[in-house]
């Protein structure tokens, strides 16, 4: 039997990291409220939140749909990271994307809470912590 | 008279209902011909035991090897034992009384062979207690016939379980639930026999083979998905509808492997690659 699952998990991948991409658009004004979320982030969070929503939730599948839960979230964290690192860290953009990674890490525990998982269980649950020092570092 | 012969008394009205009726009076009346040859099989023991005691005063032969040889020499046969005389008459016979009377009733034919699993039993039950009486192993009956009828009556309700299922579109858990106690309910009636459960787990491996192919064909393999506020498409829909269905059906049937754990149904249904296959999604 072919797989079902799998294509759909990476088209949704693939259609996050469209959004995902827009973060090198970015732009940072002077008078930007810097705590402020990238403006890609409300679009992005909200495809993270219908996805577990909408998929994940109405998998009947116990530990099996947590498992798929879990390897979407570390793809997702993985790829933010790999976007995140592209992009040109100047000292008005790195209070911006730690504020980036803070929502999406909350958002994914969110979700992952919705369908019994749990955000600590995650192989990349340090990811976004240590990305975010790495912010801090890199600017000094 | 015929052994297996049912009479009409009259008492009973000739009618639908009343052919459970006549199906409880047929197994009844089977069940205590077991009986009636338990009793026949101690009685022929204790007979031949005495006559392998004694022997004639004048030349001190045996009485039973007179017996035996009076017996081979009327019914012109090869007899070493009286036990042998015994089952090779009551097998024809049975075999006789069986053929004519189910050659003459579709009723009792089909009686027969839909509750072959319990005809099966009645005789298993019984030979296990004449050997523990003789120490003989016998089989009585051929049964061979009634087993390919049953086996394969019960490939057609289990074909007809996933056809109901499929026929009225996307299958669901609900539907994996009935498929799976369809399943559950044939391979209980045959637990019992490590040969017969076999042959039908076989079937159910073939069943399932088969309803996994066909649910294919109700899901689209284009992987388009647009990520909008909205509720999720129908293409998607139905993929989520199929994954939860063949889950909650690898469960159901990994469930009985476990159950089975030690049986033939094993190597039937695992390692023909049903329940990795329903897995596999």
């Amino acid at each position: 039997m072919k797989k079902i699952a799998t294509p759909l998990f990476t088209t949704v991948i693939s259609e996050l990291e469209l959004v995902m991409a827009k973060m090198h658009k970015e732009e940072d004004k002077p008078n930007r409220d810097q705590t402020q979320v990238s403006s890609y982030l409300t679009e992005y969070v909200a495809k993270i939140r219908w996805v577990f929503r909408e998929l994940i939730s109405k998998m009947y599948l116990e530990a099996v749909a947590v498992e798929w839960a879990r390897n979407f979230s570390e793809r997702v964290m993985t790829l933010h990271c790999l976007h995140t690192s592209l992009v040109k860290v100047t000292n008005e953009a790195r209070l911006r994307i730690t504020a980036d990674l803070s929502q999406v890490e909350y958002v994914l525990g969110q979700s992952l809470a919705l369908v019994h998982g749990n955000f600590e269980d995650l192989k990349t649950k340090l990811l976004f912590k240590n990305f975010k020092k790495l912010m801090v570092i890199l600017v000094l | 008279m015929p052994i297996l012969e049912l009479k009409r008394s009259g008492q009973i009205p000739a009618n639908t209902s009343s052919l459970v009726a006549w199906a409880g009076i047929l197994w009844s009346r089977v069940e205590k011909l077991g009986d009636v040859i338990y009793e026949m099989t101690f009685k022929m023991h204790t007979l031949e035991s005495f006559l392998s005691r004694r022997n004639d005063s004048s030349n001190q032969t045996v009485l039973l090897e007179y017996v035996v040889k009076e017996l081979s020499n009327y019914f012109k046969g090869d007899y070493k034992t009286i036990k042998n005389f015994f089952w090779k008459g009551l097998g024809d016979i049975l075999d006789t009384e069986i053929t004519t009377a189910t050659k003459s009733s579709q009723f009792l034919l089909q009686v027969l062979q839909a509750g072959y699993p319990k005809l099966l039993r009645i005789f298993l039950d019984l030979y296990s207690r004449i050997k523990l009486v003789s120490g003989d192993e016998i089989q009585l009956l051929s049964m061979t016939n009634f087993e390919s009828a049953y086996v394969t009556r019960s490939f057609t309700r289990l074909n007809e379980a996933v056809s109901n299922v499929l026929q009225k579109g996307t299958p669901n858990r609900d539907d994996a639930a009935k498929l799976s106690r369809t399943v559950s309910s044939e391979l209980n009636a045959t637990k019992f026999d490590p040969e017969l459960l076999s042959k039908i787990s076989h079937n159910v491996s073939k069943s399932l083979s088969s309803f996994t192919t066909k649910v294919e064909s109700f899901v689209l393999y284009d992987n388009k998905i647009t990520i909008s506020g909205g509720s999720l498409p129908q293409a998607q829909v139905i993929k989520v509808d199929v994954i939860n269905c063949i889950y909650s059906l690898s469960e159901s049937i990994w469930g009985l492997v476990i159950d089975y754990d030690g049986s033939t149904i094993q190597d039937s249904l695992v390692t023909l690659s049903v329940v990795p296959a329903l897995r596999n999604f």
